[in-house]
């Protein structure tokens, strides 16, 4: 063994720090061989990768010839505007932007399209595909939230029937109008209000909502026991379209409100 | 002493470049989407504006196929319904595209279902993808002889059986769109492939291709983490339909008490999954 005055250690004799050393970078090695290991009959690693401008380029071209292919007659059908929105519009539980637009656009349209009374409307966070851009709205955008084939129909239905569906709400919310308030512990309804006034059992509600919930949609079985169906024939997307076009035609913007119609304590 | 000295050090040093080679040349590479909903573009709104796009998913599969030859391509469902790209097209564009990009094998979304069956049909008997979907029952239906309980793909010499898995449609697609379809549990029907798979087919690795979600949607619903703890012989379950982004995937123990990878890669095409195996 010789060690220089640095400490510096040469030669390759015998040497405590040097065996050390060694027995380190071993179990080191042999650790970095077994991480990853965990109890999976395999090694692995994962990762995801973000589809950013990173991607654009080289283009497949494959992929490039279908996509050069459609995109015009898209864009000749698609990117037309229909209007523009003061800000972006997400959609989720319990209420947003998005989805109090939308819900409310359905009563409206529907209290246009019939004689008799709407007392309420109903649709499903899970028709709410997208977000509504901030600026600019094309047809383009309102087929990527409202993509589904979905019809507009009124429904009679009873006080009862009501309490159950906003009973089945408490578990798991759907977007209401702006006119039903509920106030929601735990999963259990504390406050069911229709116009500020409690649910009536006795009463015939009409309620706008889609035909997809009435076939068993998202579970909820109160609407089954519709009494009267009244089939609008009109897709919810074209109710949002008329009201982006009345928006439009008024010289306003779409943009909507929070108004705490449906409170989780 | 001096001869352990060395021994010590060759040893270490096998270990190391052990470790280099197989960290560096992986056996395989799978890549996996799932619920990318008809989003051929990038996303022009929400909380992932400006990511996701087909043809920077396919330049990407692309560059991974170049520096690795056997690359398997998944996706996990929902590749339909979400943009006018269906509305307009009814489909054909999403499938022409999964062709393009060489995807291997598909399972089943329930969106697959929105324009009825008979479409659906017409649509996969142009797809140069297996579709799988293990727990219904397609006799008599369009899709029989269209979808497929599990494949096996030959990839690097290895045997990689891939069965699929989808929710009960009750409550997510029309009656009329899922006439005749027999739903069968997921869990027992997929325990029973997998051990075809594994015993009697020798595969190599057993993955389950589902469209249940990560997490049930309500309680009559199975999840993908309950399948891992309640699977045996499944070895990878690459999922969809909760649109659930996992920045990387969980390990959950089976009923033999070995683990079992879930991954998901969220909605829209914004994230490609990628696991590297390393037999």
């Amino acid at each position: 063994m010789v060690r220089e005055p640095d400490g510096k250690i040469c030669g390759n004799g015998l040497n405590i720090d040097n065996m050390k050393r060694l027995f380190t970078l071993l179990i080191l090695t042999c650790l970095i061989s077994t991480t990853n290991a965990q109890q999976v009959r395999f090694k692995w690693k994962a990762k995801r990768v973000l589809m950013d401008s990173t991607w654009n380029k080289p283009e497949e071209p494959r992929v490039k010839a279908i996509i050069d292919y459609y995109k015009p007659e898209m864009d000749r059908l698609m990117q037309q505007k229909v209007g523009e929105s003061a800000r972006e519009m997400r959609s989720g539980r319990p209420e947003s932007l998005l989805s109090n637009f939308a819900v409310d656009a359905i009563l409206d349209y529907s209290r246009k399209q019939t004689d008799k009374e709407v007392h309420f409307s109903l649709t499903n966070f899970g028709g709410i595909r997208s977000t509504l851009p901030a600026g600019d709205v094309r047809r383009y955008d309102i087929f990527s939230i409202f993509p589904f084939e979905n019809y507009l129909v009124v429904i009679d239905l009873r006080g009862s029937s009501v309490k159950k569906l906003f009973n089945t709400l408490a578990k798991r919310v759907e977007a209401l109008s702006g006119n039903v308030k509920l106030v929601i512990e735990g999963e259990n309804l504390t406050q069911a209000l229709i116009d500020g006034v409690q649910v009536d059992e006795s009463k015939i509600y009409r309620v706008a909502t889609l035909d997809f919930l009435l076939d068993g949609g998202d579970n909820m079985s109160a609407l089954s026991e519709a009494l009267l169906v009244e089939q609008t024939g009109v897709l919810i997307r074209d109710a949002i379209f008329a009201k982006i076009e009345e928006l439009t035609a008024g010289g306003n913007k779409i943009d909507y409100k929070l108004d705490g119609r449906v409170l989780i304590k | 002493m001096k001869r352990i000295n060395r021994i010590l050090a060759v040893t270490s040093f096998l270990i190391l470049i052990f470790n280099l080679t197989v960290t560096s040349a992986q056996d395989l590479v799978i890549l996996h989407t799932n619920d990318t909903h008809s989003n051929i573009e990038s996303l022009v709104s929400g909380r992932n504006k400006g990511y996701g796009g087909v043809q920077r998913r396919a330049n990407y599969i692309d560059s991974v196929r170049k520096m690795h030859p056997d690359v398997l391509l998944l996706d996990a469902g929902d590749y339909n319904q979400g943009t006018p790209y269906y509305t307009l097209f009814r489909g054909e564009v999403e499938v022409k595209l999964n062709n393009a990009m060489g995807y291997d094998v598909i399972s089943l979304g329930n969106h697959e279902f929105d324009n009825g069956v008979q479409e659906l049909a017409e649509r996969l008997k142009k797809a140069e993808y297996t579709t799988v979907c293990a727990n219904y029952n397609f006799k008599n239906t369009p899709l029989e002889g269209l979808v497929k309980p599990y494949t096996i793909i030959n990839k690097g010499g290895k045997k990689i059986g891939i069965l699929g898995l989808l929710l009960d449609l009750d409550g997510y697609v029309n009656r009329k769109n899922r006439e005749n379809l027999i739903f069968r549990k997921p869990v027992e029907t997929a325990n029973k492939i997998a051990r075809i798979l594994r015993q009697r087919e020798k595969c190599d690795l057993v993955i389950a291709l589902t469209h249940i979600g990560f997490d049930a949607d309500n309680e009559r619903q199975l999840s993908d983490q309950t399948l891992a703890k309640y699977s045996k012989n499944i070895d990878i379950i690459i999922g969809g339909h909760s649109h659930t982004f996992l920045e990387k995937p969980v390990v959950i123990k089976n009923r033999h008490g070995k683990g079992v990878i879930v991954n998901q890669a969220g909605t829209a095409g914004v994230f490609v999954g990628r696991l590297d195996i390393n037999f």
